[in-house]
């Protein structure tokens, strides 16, 4: 009998984590391999913007004050993470098809539905992704394998793209001082070079690249 | 003597039962049982809880239910967060809070007529002093909420970029595609 209420209670334990749980399907793309960039690249941009935060940035906006604000506190009404992760290199071949394969094997993924496949031999390869419980969005994902730049963005909650290309060019954000915000990563590993590179002869500084 | 030997041979005198004796008691046996009133519900469910272990696990079944639902609860409060602050809370103290020059006074001062209803109600739920201090914490964006905004725009910003680019990628495909074969020279 004891044996039956410790069964009874394993059983209630697991139905309780399985409703917590059911139709949770993960929409997050792993990005830690790529962090062996961080000291290669020349620059590099990671944010990671999670549910808390998004809900803090959410009490910051005002609809009353632009309409601009309105539009962008219902787009992030429905997100629950934004990540970011960007390199950018000085040369072409800093990264390995094995790198863009390890996002992409994530793209193919259950749940996932592929939007957009472009392979460009000289603009490089772009993957979008998309994941959608019904007729809701629960995720996007985003590769950018250009020739000397790597971005990644995955997108976790119901977004809208077309409310987010109406305020493209409204986000406010100002060009300078982004290093400055807290949580945002941007290492420019340009400044750290040798100042070598500064003395090369002006020919070899304007040949094409 | 012989009295109390005659009792005795009265009581140990054995007398045969009669011949259908044991017919009687085996037909008997034989009859269908009487039917018993099936038992109520309330029967039924007290004699269910009657058994200890039962009694145990369905307690902790209960227990462990409310604190999920507790949890959940708690999550969903957490989630909506501040934009659960209500204007009469904003009303309430806002004579306390300090003024400032901020545009955001206007926002204040069109609340500020509901004040003396809503007082009495703040009043009552909370000490005055932490209704003003939570709400001078959320009348105006702290600067905590202002660099998660910043933050957040930003990622946006470079959302949208990487899908221009995909889009521009995609226009310069079918503007490749589309290009007219070079007219040969005759």
């Amino acid at each position: 009998m004891k044996s039956l209420t410790a069964t009874l209670i394993k059983i209630t334990l697991a139905g309780l984590l399985l409703a917590a749980t059911a139709g949770a399907q993960d929409a997050h793309i792993q990005m830690s391999q790529l962090d062996r960039f961080n000291d290669m690249a020349d620059k590099v941009i990671s944010v990671d913007v999670g549910e808390s935060l998004i809900r803090l940035a959410m009490s910051a906006l005002n609809p009353n004050r632009s309409p601009n604000e309105a539009k962008i506190k219902d787009i992030l009404s429905g997100l629950k993470g934004v990540y970011v992760k960007r390199f950018e290199f000085d040369k072409e071949g800093a990264y390995t098809a094995a790198d863009v394969e390890y996002i992409r094997s994530q793209f193919n993924g259950p749940g996932w539905e592929h939007i957009a496949n472009v392979r460009s031999k000289r603009e490089g390869s772009y993957d979008v992704v998309m994941m959608y419980e019904g007729s809701i969005v629960k995720g996007l994902g985003v590769l950018a394998a250009e020739p000397r730049a790597l971005t990644v963005v995955n997108v976790i909650g119901a977004i809208d793209l077309a409310k987010l290309r109406d305020l493209e060019g409204n986000f406010g954000i100002p060009k300078f001082g982004i290093e400055q915000m807290p949580g945002v990563t941007v290492q420019d590993n340009r400044k750290d070079k040798p100042a070598q590179d500064a003395k090369k002869p002006q020919d070899e500084q304007k040949k094409p690249q | 003597m012989s009295r109390l030997d005659d009792e005795l041979k009265v009581a140990f005198q054995r007398r045969e039962p009669s011949a259908d004796f044991a017919a009687r008691v085996l037909a008997r046996l034989d009859e269908a049982p009487i039917a018993l009133a099936p038992p109520s519900f309330w029967q039924r469910l007290t004699a269910w809880f009657a058994v200890p272990q039962w009694r145990l696990a369905t307690a902790g079944a209960m227990a462990l239910l409310l604190v999920a639902l507790g949890f959940i609860v708690l999550r969903a409060q957490r989630a909506t967060g501040v934009d659960q602050i209500t204007p009469a809370l904003t009303a309430a103290a806002g004579h306390a809070a300090s003024r400032t020059s901020d545009e955001k006074d206007g926002l204040r001062t069109t609340v500020a007529p509901n004040a003396p209803v809503n007082l009495t109600v703040a009043t009552r739920r909370a000490p005055a002093h932490h209704h003003s201090a939570v709400v001078a914490k959320h009348a105006q964006p702290s600067a905590e909420a202002e660099a998660a905004k910043e933050k957040v725009l930003f990622a946006l910003q470079i959302t949208n970029d990487a899908l221009n680019d995909v889009q521009r990628a995609i226009s310069d495909d079918h503007s490749t595609n589309e290009r007219p074969e070079p007219v040969q020279n005759r």
